[in-house]
């Protein structure tokens, strides 16, 4: 079983599974969360590019 | 009010207990049970995934990874425990093993038909990234600026005024032409994305396409055109990467990872 690179687990963990609503502690749409990835993971390659 | 909460990995069916790996932080994980039903979870501070931090700390790649990480390495447990495993979305977090309890309760139907679809099968993905071809071969764009002498003398007799406008028509049209053949391109991808998608569709239980990747995050120069999921039985993974093998062509370049759990496919219809 091949390790899942980190891109593939969050198109998957952030853009799928599971998803509750209602009265639970968090909830986010999914729309929020690919954002934060995709941002989160573009900010880090400029930094490490510009590093 | 609390200060923890019960952060849900994944829900499956008579779990058992999991020894061989533990939760966030290391924390132990335990089973809430409804019927035959284990949702997997441990405890998390709030202080760390409460919503107002959670928003931070998921702008920070380390603590994401690390988090994604574990959450990927218990579900796989329960996966392999298992054989059918419905994964929750990264930070789905409850106030009370009670409330996780509830959830349980209330969409029973929806996870147990979820199960049941995944049970004895594996998610395989197949992205398909096209090979740089090369702007109007055997016609290099000249130096794309406008007003450039498109280097053909002037028919001898024609107004020497009309050399400018000439020339500026001839850069309009070789520009036109370069955009459609790259708006070409495009939907000639598209077609092949489509093609090789539908083939693999044909050799796969249930499939799924996902966004094509940015090329920054994968770090390829050529262009992602297909990001394909797969849901395919464990007895016909073999015919599946044949398949794979039968759909490559020219041009396009194929990789297939796998088998890995079924994250795509335990979406529910009403959540």
């Amino acid at each position: 079983m091949n390790e899942i690179a980190l891109v593939d687990l969050l198109d998957r963990l952030l853009g799928s599974g599971v998803v509750l609503a209602g009265d639970i502690v968090i909830s986010m749409a999914d729309v929020d969360l690919v954002e934060i990835r995709l941002a989160a993971l573009l900010r880090t390659i400029t930094e490490e590019a510009a590093g | 009010m609390a200060d923890t909460g019960s952060y849900i990995y994944a829900a499956g069916r008579n779990v058992g207990s999991l020894t061989t790996v533990r939760g966030l932080r290391d924390a132990p994980l335990r089973l809430v049970n409804w019927q035959d039903l284990d949702a997997i979870v441990s405890t998390v501070d709030l202080q760390e995934f409460g919503e107002a931090p959670l928003r931070q700390h998921l702008e920070d790649l380390g603590w994401l990874e690390e988090v994604a990480r574990v959450h990927d390495r218990v579900v796989r447990a329960a996966w392999s425990a298992t054989g059918a495993v419905a994964p929750f979305r990264l930070a789905t977090i409850c106030s009370t093993d009670d409330a996780v309890r509830a959830r349980l309760t209330r969409l029973y139907d929806d996870l147990t038909s979820a199960l049941d679809r995944v049970a004895g099968r594996s998610e395989w993905t197949v992205k398909a990234f096209l090979a740089e071809q090369p702007d109007q071969p055997g016609q290099p764009d000249q130096s794309g600026q406008p007003g450039q002498p498109d280097q053909q003398p002037g028919q001898p007799g024609q107004a020497t005024e009309d050399a400018p406008a000439s020339a500026g028509t001839a850069y309009l049209m070789r520009r036109r032409a370069q955009l459609d053949q790259r708006r070409q391109a495009a939907v000639d991808a598209q077609a092949v994305a489509d093609d090789i998608h539908r083939r693999l569709a044909g050799s796969a239980d249930a499939c799924r396409r996902l966004p094509p990747q940015d090329q920054r995050l994968t770090g390829y120069t050529e262009p992602m055109i297909l990001n394909g999921a797969y849901l395919v039985d464990d007895n016909d993974a073999e015919p599946f990467q044949r398949a794979v093998q039968a759909a490559a062509r020219t041009a396009v370049r194929l990789t297939v990872d796998g088998p890995w759990p079924p994250y795509s496919f335990t979406s529910l219809e009403s959540a």
